[in-house]
């Protein structure tokens, strides 16, 4: 006959996992140590674009400076005392003792850099009276053309 | 004992009052200092914990019309050296070794003076050392050699515009000329270098540092061509020396826009022997237009406009020339004492009759006389923009201590003193056709914000155009009219008027010094330039016409020719 047993413990819901300090101790070390890292490498991260930054802004200086410095030897090499130099030492001018002005009878040529090379030239278009035949002109006037 | 009970509440009560009161008012003071006055007491403690130090922006260029730099600013290093970095002799005498090389000077000079203590722990050693050497220095690590980056201004065209262009002091502020007037522009705004600092002054390392960036100075064009700013400079000087002169001023203008093209004067400094030791600054202004002079027979053209714009008389009018006029109780004659007879109003300028300019002055009267002289320009500035610049000296009828003399002498440009930029601005406005422009010396300011350019400023209008064009005619008579005038130039028609007056000296008049000038203008058909000569105290004559009037003659061609102005003939057959 089966009977029931009253005293035996009735079924219970599994048990929730003991409570383990050192597996928790393991966890916060890890994250500490990553968040350290994360700072060491942030920081790291930091100085290394600081130090570029300092190195480009140091290129930009001296390149500023190289602009500063190459526009001063322009104007240093078109200075007027120096052309005026150049054209007495190198090739030989002296002052005018007057200025001449003198009428050219002749049209100036077109353009500013006058004619062009006539390689380049467009061939030249040819005028009507000399594209059109003579007798082409006659039989015009007349009722055949 | 209830009423000492109750006494004794009293005095407690009022005790816990005080208390409640004082703290009620220590509270309102917290509450004042923290919250209200937040904001004042953060920056007070900022101030406290923070120091600022200024960071110079780059100085912006001055240029001349056609672009080119006059002055400009390369970067430079400062070499300073700190004794204390040193443990012995040897290592100074390294640093000598190294820096003397590539400074090029000697060795042993530069290693006693590292040497001598006597300067202090930090000396300046060596300043605008080229950027390439600094950087080169610095690359070698000396020890106590510290380098500080800096500026230099350099000027491509040397000595030329010293006296206008001026010069900066060691903080790079201007201080004198355009340097000193376009300050605001050319300086920029400078940059600031906020960073926390110990109790001793000291940076901390790692402590709170703040940039705020400046701006840098705009670059600034004239109107001054350094072609023809040489051209004149350069006549000037050969001039003075030749009639040896005390000093003079050539002033070149555009006359229909009032626009500067050159403008000089001596005595002056040249930028490349610069002193401030002392004793120079009288030669740092701009006499051009900061001194006044009187600007004698030239001043008879505004005398002749005034009365040809009132309808008072035309080229052809004439008046009798005795040689002398009594006026006022004075009698004044002509300035060679010679007698005309009946003269036209042409003549008149042509010979420079001081009879006649007081004939006109009559004729006009003082009402008129005087409100014409002062629409002109004199007794004002001109507001060009120069920095000390002169309003003249102009009594008219309506101020204390004038006398009826004085009218007869103002027609001929006595007893008034004006500016030579003065007097060139008002000859201007007779021969552009009657306006009155104001002279202008800045073309325009560029900088990263953008670009501002200055138009020519029309002040008002001095005389009709029929008139302008009559008094241009009658000044061509002046110069072409009369056979072998010194201001004549072939090629070109030319107009002007010769002054010559003695030097006003506190008792009256030096008889024996004159300041000999010329105002002409080319070509006549269409002027194209107006110019100012004028020399001081010349030796060897006295004459306008015979000491300043060849000047222009020999000016005026090689800058009409420059400016690309066509010759009377050639500018005819354009149909002009």
């Amino acid at each position: 006959m089966a009977t029931l047993d009253r005293l035996a413990p009735p079924p219970s819901a599994p048990l929730a996992p003991a409570w383990k300090p050192r597996r928790a101790i393991a966890v916060a070390l890890i994250a500490a140590a990553a968040i350290a890292l994360l700072q060491v490498f942030q920081s790291g991260s930091s100085v290394h674009t600081g130090l570029s930054l300092q190195r480009l802004e140091r290129q930009q200086a001296d390149l500023t400076a190289s602009v500063h410095e190459l526009e001063a030897q322009v104007a240093a090499l078109s200075s007027l005392d120096r052309v005026e130099r150049a054209a007495r030492e190198r090739l030989g001018f002296v002052p005018a003792k007057s200025i001449l002005y003198l009428e050219v009878a002749t049209e100036a040529p077109g353009g500013l850099l006058g004619p062009p090379p006539s390689i380049a030239a467009p061939a030249a278009a040819a005028s009507e009276s000399e594209a059109v035949p003579w007798w082409r002109d006659l039989l015009r006037a007349t009722p055949f053309d | 004992m209830a009423r000492d009970g109750n006494r004794f509440n009293w005095r407690i009560a009022f005790l816990a009052g005080l208390l409640i009161l004082a703290t009620a008012g220590i509270v309102y003071r917290l509450f004042t200092i923290q919250v209200l006055d937040h904001e004042r007491y953060r920056l007070e403690a900022q101030e406290e914990h923070l120091d600022k130090r200024l960071v110079r922006s780059a100085r912006g260029a001055i240029l001349d019309r056609s672009g080119f730099p006059l002055a400009t600013t390369v970067d430079v290093f400062d070499l300073y050296v700190d004794r204390r970095a040193w443990r012995g002799a040897a290592a100074a005498a390294a640093v000598a070794e190294a820096v003397a090389a590539r400074v090029g000077r000697p060795a042993e000079p530069l290693l006693a003076r590292l040497l001598d203590d006597a300067a202090g722990p930090v000396e300046l050693i060596e300043d605008a050392i080229p950027f390439e050497v600094g950087r080169e220095i610095e690359a070698l690590g000396l020890p106590g050699v510290v380098l500080a980056g800096g500026s230099q201004r350099y000027y491509p065209e040397g000595d030329v515009a010293s006296g206008l262009l001026g010069f900066i002091g060691q903080d790079h502020s201007g201080l004198s000329g355009l340097e000193a007037d376009l300050e605001e522009t050319l300086g920029g705004r400078p940059g600031a270098l906020y960073f926390e600092r110990d109790g001793g002054g000291r940076p901390i390392v790692l402590g709170e540092t703040r940039f705020e960036p400046g701006t840098a100075g705009a670059d600034v064009r004239l109107t001054i061509d350094r072609h023809v700013q040489r051209l004149v400079e350069s006549e000037l000087d050969f001039q003075i020396e030749a009639h040896d002169a005390s000093g003079g001023t050539i002033i070149v203008m555009d006359p229909q826009t009032g626009a500067i093209l050159a403008m000089a004067s001596r005595p002056g400094f040249r930028l490349s022997s610069l002193s401030l030791d002392g004793g120079d600054e009288d030669l740092f202004r701009n006499r051009a237009v900061t001194d006044v002079y009187e600007p004698g027979s030239v001043l008879k053209t505004i005398t002749m406009a005034t009365a040809i714009d009132r309808g008072l008389v035309n080229p052809n009018t004439t008046y009798y020339d005795s040689g002398s006029v009594e006026k006022g109780g004075y009698t004044f004659k002509n300035w060679d004492f010679s007698a005309h007879g009946v003269t036209t109003m042409t003549e008149l300028l042509q010979k420079s009759l001081n009879t006649g300019a007081i004939w006109l002055s009559d004729l006009i009267g003082p009402d008129d006389m005087y409100a014409s002289i002062e629409r002109f320009g004199f007794g004002e500035s001109t507001h060009s923009g120069l920095g000390g610049e002169a309003a003249g000296l102009l009594r008219t009828h309506q101020d204390a201590g004038w006398y009826a003399a004085d009218l007869a002498t103002n027609s001929y440009g006595q007893g008034i003193a004006a500016t030579p930029l003065q007097v060139v601005t008002a000859i201007a406005a007779v021969v552009n056709g009657g306006t009155l422009m104001r002279p202008y010396i800045v073309e325009e300011v560029s900088s990263p914000e953008g670009r501002r350019l200055f138009a020519p400023v029309a002040v008002r209008r001095v005389v009709s155009e029929a008139t302008s064009r009559t008094v241009v005619q009658m000044l061509w008579d002046v110069v072409d009219g009369v056979p072998f005038h010194r201001a004549q130039v072939s090629g070109y028609h030319v107009g002007g008027k010769t002054g010559t007056t003695l030097v006003s000296i506190p008792t009256g008049y030096a008889l024996d010094s004159t300041l000999a000038s010329f105002v002409g203008f080319a070509p006549v058909e269409d002027p194209a330039i107006i110019m100012l000569v004028k020399i001081d105290t010349p030796q060897d004559d006295p004459l306008g016409g015979v000491v300043a009037a060849p000047v222009f003659g020999k000016l005026a061609p090689a800058i009409l020719s420059y400016l690309d102005v066509r010759p009377a003939a050639a500018a005819a057959r354009a149909g002009r």
